[in-house]
Parts: C-alpha cells; structure tokens; sequence
C-alpha cells in the first residue's frame, strides 16, 4: 500500500492536517490505532472533561443561588445517566469527524504503525479490515502527530483498578468517598473539581510549593482559595512514596511537608504527559528526538527526516489542542510549498476550573525568568459591575505591556469565562496592539471583557473605574 | 578652451527627449564617438555619442531632465584625451558608474532618483530575494504529487519553545503580515514599521522588496531574459491599492506612449481585415539546416526569418497596391518605388521595428547579417531614429515565442503586415496521401481601404510559393 501523504494520529493535530491536505489535493491516509478521530482531545480528554465539568459548575453556581435567596436542594446525582450523556457528546463529534474523512476520501486505517524506515510504515492490531492489501504502508511525507500518553511512575503502579489515570477518572466509574489526586497542575484540579462537586472528598498532593506551575501565582490564588474550601485538603510540597493496596481501599504514604499515611477509595494520578514518541520505530528514521523525548522540528514543522514532519504533544510544549491543530495545517502548507510557519506570539492556556484561568503571550513569571522588560497593568473584577452582579469578584485581569512603546505582551485572566475572554488577548498580542488600541476599542457594558480595555487604561492612567494616580502628567 | 556636446538633431519631426541616463561624469575621459547620455524620445531610446574626445569639464543635465535639440550636453577639455585614458582616475566619487566600458547602457546607476525608476525599464528577475523557498507554487486539486519541498532548514535546537518568539525583537507585525513577508521572502527583523506604533505594515514589506530589487537594477539583465519572462513581470512604480489589492502605478515611458498612440490611429484609420494561411516549409527547412554551419562560423545564427524577409521582399514587387500607402486627405495613393521591410524586434524597452532597406535586393546572407546587427543594437538599446524609419511593409515573427495565427495591427501609414507564428508538424494532405509536413502560420493584416481580399490573398500566395520552392526563391532575379 502506498500513500502520498500518512498522517499518523487521528488527534486534533492529525485531523486537521489530514483534513486541509486532502483540501489542497493530497492523497492522505490516516493511521491511528484508535477507531474512532478524534485522539485525547476527544475521547478522554478536553472534550469529555468540559461536559462533565459542566456539570460541576452548575451544581456549584446552584449551590451560591442560597446567597440569592434561593434553595434548591441537595442535588440527586445519576452517574449512570451523566456517563451516557457524555459519551453522546463523544459519539456525536466523532461521527461527524468520521463524515468529514469520509466525504474528503481520507482514508482511515485503524492500526498501530511502526515505521521501518523513513519511508514506510508496518501495520499491526487495531482494525485488519482496514488494511487488508497488506500490512506495510509507503509513504512520500509522513506527519507524526502521535500525540501524548498520561506518565504513570513506577510507585503507582500497583495493578489496582482504584488507581486511575486522568483516562480512567473521565470514565466515571462511580463517585468515590475520598479520592486523592496526585499532581497540582490543570488536568488534576479540573477533575478533582468535577469530583468534589460531585460530592467526593477530594485531596491533592504536589510535589511542588505551588499548584499550577507556570501560571502566574496572583491568577492562581483566587483558585486555590476556592479550591481549599472546594477540597478536603491540599498539601503543597508533599510527595507520595508507596502505595499499598488494600482491595476496596487504597493506602497512600506521603512524605514532605505532610509526612502522613491516609487511605483512599481511589487515587487519580496526574502528574504530568509524556510524548509518544517510543516504541514506534523512530530509530529507524532520521528524526531526531530530545532528552524528554519530544520530537525535534524546525519553524515549518520539518524533523530532521526529509520526509517526516511532526506536530502537537509530540513536538514539543505546550501539550494543547489548539497548538497540535495549527501545526498540523502549518505542516501541510509546508508541504505545499506556501510559506506557512508556525510563528505564534501566543498559544492561549486556559483552566477550566472554577474560576477558569487564562492566559496568552508572556507571563510575568516567565519575563522574569528571561529577563524580559515589561509593565504591568492589573485590573480587579471587584470593580466591574458586571462582576459584581454574578457574584465573580475575585477575578483579575492583567496585561503585561513592553516598556516605552506599551505594546501588549502577555494577558492572564482569572474569574468566570476567562477561557472565553483570553480570545481578545490572542488577536491582541498577533496584532501587536498597545494600551492605547485596547483603551480606546469599545468594549460592551457591563461585560467581563470590559475589563481588558480598563487594564489598559490603568496602563495609561487613565481608568475612570478605579482610582490609581496618573504614572506620567499630561502634556 | 572648451567645447560644448549639444543635443544634435533628432530627425523625424522630433525637437527634444528625456535624459534617462547620464554615462559621464566630471573628469571622465571620453572617446570620439561614445556615449554620454541615454535619450529617450517618442520614437526609441539612443545613446547620444560625443563628436570630440576630451575630459569632460561639466554635465548640464541631469535624469529626467527633459532636452531640446542644441542644448549643452557636457563641456569637455579637449586638450586631455586619449592616452592619459588609462591612468587617469575618476576624480569624482559621487559617480559609482560613470564609464560604461562596455557597449552595455547602464541602465540604473546610484544617481538614479526613485521617482525616474518607473520610466526606466531594466526590470530585475522576479525572484524574491532573501529566501531560498518556492514562493507559492500552489497545488492543483489534481496535483498528483506535491510540488518539491522547500529546502530544509536545520532542526531548531529548542522545538519546545513555546510562547512569544520575537515579540519585541522586530516591529509589531500582525500573523497576516508576518506570512506575507514570508512570503516575498523579506526577513522582518530589516524592516521599520511606519504603521500606528510603528507597526510593519504591506507597504512596507513591498517597499522592503523594492528597495532590494533597486539593488539589483544595477546588475541589470538585457535580452536574453525578456525571452521567457514579460518584462512586466516585476515592474517597478508607486505601490498604492484598489478595490481589489494591491496595485503598482508607474508612468508611461515615452515609448509605450508611442506605441499606443500609433495603435490606437492605424485602428481609426485602416480598415483592417486579416487572412490566415500556412506555407509548407519542409524543403526551406532542409536547405535552412544544410547551411546553418556555414553561417554559424561567420557568427551569424540563421533563422528562417532572412527567407521570410526576402519572400515578402520578393513578392512586394510585384504587388504594388500592398507596397504603397494611401493619403485620404489629399486623395493619394503612394506607390512606394522601394522596398524596405520593417521587423518589429521586442527589447525590453518595447517594441521596436528597425527596417531592412532595398530589402528586395538583397540575399539571404544579406539580411542575416543586417538582422543580426540590429539584434546586437537593440540590446544595447543603440538602435538609431533613422535605423526605423522609412517603412513600406512590417513582419512580425512571434516564432521564438509561440502561437499560430493572430491579427496584427498594420504599422500606418503601411498598408499591410505579416504576422508569422511557430513553425510546427502538421498532417497533410500531398499527393493523395497524408504527410508530415512543417507548417508555417501566416497572419496578413491588411488597410481595406486600399487592398481588397482578392489581391491580399494573391500576394500572400506568392509570398507562400516562395516559402515552398526555395530554389525560386534563392534564384529570383
């Protein structure tokens, strides 16, 4: 079997670059040993997460309705309903991505590939009927969109079902007593959220002194001093040692800060993703690959195989969806000899906790850390009266500025739909617009983005909203 | 003592022409006979040459300068020429390239200002130019292959990097206008924005190209390069945008202005028809190729174009109502006595028509030789007024480019004109049977008002009996 162009990873990278390369003429073959597209993204990551995330929010803005004057009950909670419901969403953008391949002529095979060279792939498991002329598969260009699996170190691995994945906590098997969650960065928090809403008392341990690493630590406060109350406890620099299986229970021994054994009904371990970038014959390529083993590329997605591109968690940070995608249509415009590269001044970053937090551009730990110049200009929610009137004031936003000429470098966000919110900061930092264009676009009222335009007004001094001194005197 | 270069007489009705290059500088010594500037009149372009050597003591005018017949060129010091030539160096260090040492013109010199580029057509390739990438060869929906990959660069040592790669480090771009420097190859790191802020806006990166492509007008390409690419492929002008994109405008070089007025009038004058043919060049072809060696090692490429001169030539003779002209005004018919054949020639300037004198008398290595002549003038844009004038038929041979038939427009006041298309091998039907015979396209446009279908379709057969029968040809009297 040969094919012009394979595309191994049916993700949101892989699809979408299978999906553009058949638009511009292409002969594309996708190869993923899953059966349905969609990768993590869909199956057991951003998608199922957000629905179930859903849930937990609204249970917990029904829960704050008693500060209106308003009791609705303790609610009931049928996972069994809640699981199908999800898996519907699941089932519904998975057949439409399959429609999508189908009326394209992307042709789909379900198998694992292993590359024998740079110039084809050998077929294994997954579907044979999808490969019935033989198990090898040429190639002229190959974009390795293989994606990322969750690390699972060896002191969790005991061989006990109670001991999940974030893949294993989306299923939703039941909603446990006590449930620990190892790990303090997003994809922990947003399902210990979902959890804790649900009515599990939740626990997280980090290795670290701080949860959320890379997000500024001011977005990050007014999370965790939600998610203290949310959570049963949250024990900063603690590390789990042993995990000792008692059947139905778990018993987690933890030393750092806590220095403590506590048993569990169920322990989700998130503590980080690794890319998948072994076991599938690299070394028979020339792709090279870096210590943490993502995958090496240049501007245009290019690996140092002539004929291998690849994109998404296998190349690199961040590990987002939205990042695999755009490199995946980079890729492919590389391919078509247009001058397509991937040269983005900012990949938004959003927790879909609640608060959500965001960010896009710099961050100031970031610009510390590199020692990049910057001014910063913060605006509190507690002065929106949007804000005030949905209950959101602990949220912030802020906007880091370049010195001198006020160009917007990064903007970070916490509060209510501050997913929703980061898009303006996205186009803003592309655009390279200053204080001045943020300040003086009119911003809808009373929103929550009226907040971007305000923050850029206590970068000039002249916010109407809150009182800060003038930085420099007119004229 | 001194002597004054003026502007000699233009010929032709012509009084003054614009300055479109100055080839001396003060203490430049100059030859009898070699040029001091490039003029640029309604007809052509002509290096104005001095009458004296000497060493030129000042320069009167400057590119773009408009001058009339009898005004001062340069004044030169005849008492320094010649043999101090070699050794004398070039006092004036404003002047990067005074002395053309060859025949070349130098068409863009570091005195050029901006606004006279636009009238200067020595356009450079249309490459872009920092980057090595093919620059947008789309893929067809039916491509079967992709089009060959850009060339790689090496891997970046930190793929991982993530959030902003050069904010700060250049003028703000947005992604639109980042690809779009990409895409004409311009690095943004070299360009200032003069957008809002300062940010880099199209017109930047255009006049990022511009600037670069004036850099290269210096080493500018002739001829050779006209042949596969329309010099219009990247002119030059002010960038500006319409309704629809971006636009250039450039001025009208003078003789594009020529060319459009007499286009435009020989359309309101002649009424003009056309009638197609072809004339089967099997045997000129054979008798071409048995003597192209011959030629060849006395310098001169035979094309088939002396064969066609000379078939036209021929036939003009015994068609007088085709080698005449007609005067409605003064209701006269002009029975030119003479046969000289003009041959449109594109340069890169545009088009050009140098004529063949008594081209009736002369022999096919005759001709070659004076086409090759004009060819070599032509490219060093010396083709002289008189070298186009005096007219009484033109040939147009589109044969190196391609194409069959077409409808010529009759050079007035010329009341015919032959277009001859590429030569190809066609199914023929001789003798009862079908043969493979090489087939010359012939266009005759001609003025209706003085020749009618029945003599033009006469006189294009005769001029088809010459292509046929060489030996006639080559024999006539």
């Amino acid at each position: 079997m040969h094919a012009q162009l394979v595309v191994l990873g049916g993700g949101p990278g892989g699809y979408a670059a299978a999906f553009m390369a058949a638009d511009l003429g292409f002969d594309v073959t996708i190869v993923d040993r899953e059966g349905k597209l969609g990768g993590v993204c869909l199956l057991r990551g951003c998608i199922p997460s957000k629905a179930l995330l859903h849930v937990a929010k609204v249970i917990g803005e029904s829960r704050e309705m008693t500060d209106w004057g308003v009791e609705l009950g303790t609610p009931k909670i049928d996972v069994e309903k809640m699981r199908a419901r999800k898996e519907k969403v699941i089932k519904t953008l998975t057949g439409g991505l399959a429609q999508l391949a189908k009326k394209r002529k992307v042709r789909v095979i379900q198998a694992d590939g292993t590359f024998v060279n740079s110039d084809s792939l050998r077929l294994s498991g997954g579907d044979p009927s999808t490969y019935e002329e033989g198990d090898s598969l040429s190639f002229d260009h190959l974009i390795l969109a293989t994606g990322s699996s969750p690390a699972m170190p060896s002191v969790f691995k005991i061989d006990n079902p109670r001991v999940v994945d974030s893949t294993g906590a989306l299923e939703l098997e039941d909603v446990p007593e006590k449930l620990l969650v190892v790990g303090g960065g997003y994809i922990g928090l947003e399902l210990g959220t979902v959890y804790a809403e649900l009515g599990t008392k939740v626990s997280v341990v980090e290795l670290t002194d701080s949860l959320l690493m890379g997000a500024d630590r001011d977005l990050v406060k007014p999370l965790q001093k939600r998610l203290e109350m949310l959570f049963e406890n949250i024990h900063l620099r603690t590390e789990v040692t042993a995990l000792i299986d008692h059947g139905n229970q778990i018993e987690v021994v933890m030393a750092g800060e806590l220095a403590a054994t506590e048993k569990f009904d169920r322990v989700l371990v998130s503590v980080g993703r690794r890319p998948n970038s072994r076991g599938i014959g690299l070394e028979n390529t020339s792709v090279k690959i870096d210590q943490r083993g993502f995958v090496l590329t240049d501007q245009q997605q290019r690996t140092a195989d002539p004929k291998i591109l690849a994109i998404g968690d296998v190349a690199g940070e961040p590990m987002l969806a939205h990042k695999a995608s755009h490199q995946g249509k980079v890729a492919v415009e590389a391919l078509a000899g247009e001058p397509a590269e991937f040269d983005k001044l900012a990949i938004p970053a959003v927790v879909f906790t609640d608060p959500e937090i965001a960010w896009a551009g710099v961050t100031e730990e970031q610009a510390k850390q590199e020692g990049i110049a910057y001014e910063v200009a913060q605006y509190p929610w507690a002065a929106s009266g949007r804000a005030q009137a949905v209950g959101a004031t602990s949220g912030l936003t802020k906007l880091l500025f370049e010195p001198g000429s006020e160009r917007l470098l990064g903007v970070g966000l916490v509060g209510s739909g501050a997913g929703e919110l980061i898009a303006e900061g996205v186009v803003a930092i592309e655009m390279g617009v200053t204080a001045r264009d943020l300040a003086e676009s009119i911003h809808a009222h009373p929103t929550l983005s009226e907040t971007l335009a305000f923050a850029a007004e206590v970068q000039l001094g002249l916010a109407t909203e809150v009182y800060r001194p003038k930085r420099k005197p007119v004229g | 003592m001194s002597i004054e270069v003026k502007v000699p007489d233009l010929g032709d009705g012509l009084d003054s022409g614009d300055v479109l290059n100055v080839l001396v500088a003060v203490g430049d010594v100059v030859q009898a006979e070699q040029g001091i500037i490039e003029l640029e009149t309604e007809k052509a372009v002509a290096e104005i040459p001095t009458t004296q050597p000497g060493r030129v003591a000042a320069v009167h005018v400057k590119v773009g300068q408009t001058v009339a017949i009898g005004e001062s060129i340069v004044t030169l010091d005849p008492s320094d020429k010649g043999a101090a030539a070699a050794d004398q160096p070039v006092a004036d260090e404003e002047v990067t390239e005074s002395v053309p040492e060859s025949p070349e013109p130098v068409t863009e010199t570091s005195e050029v200002p901006e606004e006279s580029s636009a009238t200067v057509d020595s356009s450079p390739p249309p490459e872009a130019p920092a980057r090595s990438e093919p620059v947008k060869p789309a893929v067809s929906p039916t491509a079967k292959t992709p089009p060959p990959s850009p060339p790689r660069s090496a891997p970046q040592p930190q793929p991982t990097q993530s959030a902003p790669i050069d904010a700060g480090h250049h003028s703000a771009a947005s992604p639109a206008i980042r690809r779009y420097a990409r895409e004409l190859g311009v690095d943004l790191a070299q360009v200032d924005g003069t957008g809002p802020e300062g940010r880099v806006t199209q017109e930047d990166i255009r006049g990022a190209v511009r600037s670069h492509n004036r850099g290269l007008g210096a080493v500018s390409t002739t001829g050779a390069d006209s042949r596969f690419a329309d010099q219009a492929a990247s002119p030059d002008g002010e960038a500006g945008d319409d309704a629809w994109g971006p636009i250039l405008t450039s001025r009208i070089p003078k003789i594009r202005a020529t060319i459009a007025k007499n286009m435009v009038a020989s359309k309101a004058s002649a009424a003009h028809v056309t009638n197609f043919d072809d004339a089967d060049i099997t045997e000129l072809e054979q008798i071409r190729q048995s003597s192209k060696k011959d030629y060849a090692a006395a310098g001169i490429k035979l094309t088939t174009m002396p064969f066609v001169i000379r078939s036209v030539a021929q036939a003009l003779r015994h068609h007088p109502t085709i080698n005449a002209s007609i005067d409605m005004e003064a209701g006269a018919i002009i029975y030119k006595q003479y046969v000289n054949v003009g041959v449109a020639v594109d340069t890169e300037r545009g088009l050009v028509v140098p004529v063949i004198r008594n081209a009736d008398a002369l022999g096919i290595p005759q001709v070659a030789r004076e086409i090759a002549d004009f060819a070599e003038k032509s490219r060093g844009g010396k083709l002289g007024l008189d070298d186009m004038r005096g007219g009484t038929f033109t040939i147009s041979n589109l044969g190196a480019i391609g194409g069959t038939y077409s409808t010529p427009v009759i050079n007035v006041p010329e009341v015919a004109i032959l277009l001859v298309g590429r030569s190809r091998q066609m199914p023929v039907v001789k003798d009862g049977e079908i043969q493979i015979r090489l087939m010359m396209p012939l266009s005759l446009s001609y003025d209706h008002r003085l020749v009618d279908g029945a003599a033009a379709a006469r006189f294009l057969n005769d001029v088809k009996e010459y292509l046929e029968t060489p030996g006639r040809l080559l024999l006539a009297p």
